[in-house]
């Protein structure tokens, strides 16, 4: 089934609130989410490697504070001694295995985490003096020897103890060398392997540059993410809100084209069938009004044609009676009584005629509709008819179904009752209202009177002029004519 | 003349008032003394002109004219009822109201 599309003028809502909403939701529990995954990440670091998430131990900090008063006359020197110095550094690392932090193993197990560090000395202006073991090149790691003792030192000159983690997880500890006067000669750092067991892959990702970096490229496919679902269930929506529209403007020709097995397809062929179910019961109400205009064609027909027939029917036979009586006076005053009110029958029979074959309101519009009344009943009942409607083309379809009826309703009134000679239907369009008059030279009523009889149907054509938002008034007086003015928002 | 039966018609239809008024003003012996639109207007006539007889139609809008007749027959008025269909549901319970016959 091919269903018909929508046109680009057709009324579209745009959902927009709805993306970014949507992007910015999927943004914030990206980020939320990667943040949550760093805080398990720590949990689990705190578990398995608890000297990663640490720091030095203090028994690490004596060691290299000795390390490093012993070697701070060598670093004193100018030059610094620096065969001197790793010849040092080489002798404590074979003396010593250093552990970084206080491991809770089992008796009888080693500790995997008590390593050798790299050792390096720098000078009072952050200069590498020494590296030891030698051998060990600073491209050794992912991160240089600088790196890492950035890390460790902030680039600022260290006089206590640090320390910190490289990009690739790496611990480093800082110790301040002091001369004899305490005063700061360079630092010892010692840059250990990264920690090996579980959750040591996660050390990377836990330091505070890449956790930015994670977090910013998170957030930006959250939001790409947010950003690109939102169109597509804006898009879906919004083809459901234009059915929807079109529905409301009676347009049943507009299917909500959605036929995906999820909910917002299900919701689209729920209100198919709804629209469906709707268009039936306007069907239904159309069909009974058509009834109910026909048992008012009956009613009508019994109230005035019967009643007019029969009272010819009257007189007739008294007209008969009299010319037998030879009464040939009064038998033709009654004569002239049944010419009058053959005619009066015959107008309500052409009314009745035009009222059983409306002009096509819907497809002519109103004008065209109002000048093929006045010409089917009005002209033919002898009443010269005038229709002004000068630039009034098409109004809203309620608007000219309301205006059609209070004319018709008017129009019946001063066939029946006004006798005039002359009717004026005049449309005008001012500002955003549309104003139609209907007056004639009949002989015009009080209209107190009338409305209080509620007889004439001005109440009903007050009513209908009211559903449309406007206003409707009457002025005749007795042997004045009448003037039925409307005046309604166009739309 | 004295022994003149004096009608009073009551029918919504001025058009058919006045053919009632035309075809009974023809026949001898019968004088039109009044005509009503509505029940409530028959009532009124009714106690002021003192007709012999009331013809009157059924269907009339304002005062009903089943309850017109209830009130005018308790009132001890002849009636004849106007109606258009012999099997009109309204010629029964107006028999029973108190009307003397009907007319069709």
């Amino acid at each position: 089934m091919r269903f018909p599309r929508l046109t680009a003028a057709g009324w579209r809502p745009s959902f927009r609130r709805l993306r970014w909403r949507l992007t910015v939701s999927y943004t914030l529990f990206t980020v939320a989410a990667i943040l949550l995954l760093e805080a398990l990440s720590l949990l689990v670091l705190h578990t398995f490697l608890p000297h990663a998430a640490g720091g030095a131990t203090k028994g690490l900090i004596l060691e290299m504070r000795r390390a490093a008063a012993e070697i701070a006359p060598l670093l004193q020197r100018d030059p610094p001694d620096q065969s001197s110095l790793l010849a040092r550094l080489g002798e404590r690392r074979r003396q010593k295995r250093m552990s970084f932090s206080n491991p809770t193993r089992g008796p009888g197990k080693k500790p995997s985490d008590e390593v050798r560090p790299i050792w390096a000395v720098f000078d009072a202006k952050g200069r590498l003096v020494a590296l030891e073991p030698l051998s060990l090149s600073a491209g050794n790691g992912a991160v240089s020897i600088e790196e890492a003792v950035a890390a460790a030192l902030g680039r600022r000159a260290v006089s206590s103890p640090r320390t910190g983690r490289t990009r690739d997880g790496r611990f480093v500890v800082a110790v301040p060398v002091l001369g004899a006067e305490e005063e700061p000669l360079g630092a010892l750092v010692a840059l250990f392997p990264r920690p090996r067991g579980p959750g040591s892959f996660l050390l990377p990702l836990l330091h505070p540059r890449n956790t930015v970096l994670i977090l910013f490229v998170a957030g930006l496919v959250g939001a790409a993410f947010g950003f690109f679902t939102g169109g597509w269930l804006t898009r879906r929506l919004s083809t459901i809100a234009a059915a929807t529209e079109a529905w409301g403007r009676g347009d049943f020709s507009v299917v909500a084209r959605d036929e995906a097995e999820d909910e917002i397809g299900a919701l689209a062929r729920r209100l198919n069938k709804m629209a469906g179910k709707i268009q039936e019961l306007l069907q239904d109400r159309a069909r009974l009004a058509v009834m109910e205009e026909r048992n008012r064609l009956a009613r009508d027909l019994h109230d005035s044609l019967t009643q007019a027939i029969y009272s010819l029917n009257l007189y007739g036979e008294a007209a008969g009676r009299l010319l037998a009586a030879g009464e040939v006076q009064t038998a033709a005053a009654h004569l002239a009584e049944i010419r009058a009110a053959a005619r009066q029958a015959l107008r309500e029979m052409r009314l009745l005629v035009f009222a059983l074959r409306p002009p096509a309101l819907e497809q002519e519009g109103l004008v065209v509709a109002l000048g093929a009344r006045l010409e089917a009943v009005e002209a033919r009942a002898g009443i010269r008819a005038e229709l002004k409607a000068e630039g009034i083309d098409r109004l809203a379809p309620a608007v000219e179904e309301g205006l059609y009826r209070i004319a018709q309703e008017a129009l019946n009134n001063i066939l029946k009752h006004a006798q005039a000679t002359q009717v004026t239907v005049r449309l005008v369009r001012q500002g955003g209202a549309v104003i139609m008059e209907i007056a004639d030279d009949g002989v015009g009523f009080d209209p107190l009177k009338g409305e209080g009889q509620g007889g004439l149907g001005l109440s009903g054509m007050a009513e209908r002029a009211a559903a449309l938002g406007g206003r409707l008034s009457i002025e005749s007086a007795p042997g004045g004519g009448t003037v039925v003015r409307v005046e309604v928002k166009d739309g | 003349m004295v022994d003149e039966v004096r009608v009073l018609i009551v029918d919504d239809h001025a058009i058919v008032r006045k053919g009632l008024r035309a075809l009974l003003e023809t026949e001898p012996g019968i004088a039109v003394a009044g005509e009503a639109g509505d029940g409530k207007e028959a009532v009124e006539m009714a106690a002021r002109l003192k007709p012999d007889v009331i013809l009157m139609d059924l269907v009339m809008p304002g005062m009903d004219g089943l309850v017109a007749l209830r009130r005018l027959a308790g009132a001890g008025f002849k009636i004849l009822v106007l109606t258009s269909f012999a099997t009109d549901d309204k010629v029964f319970p107006a028999l029973a109201a108190g009307a003397q016959g009907y007319l069709l």
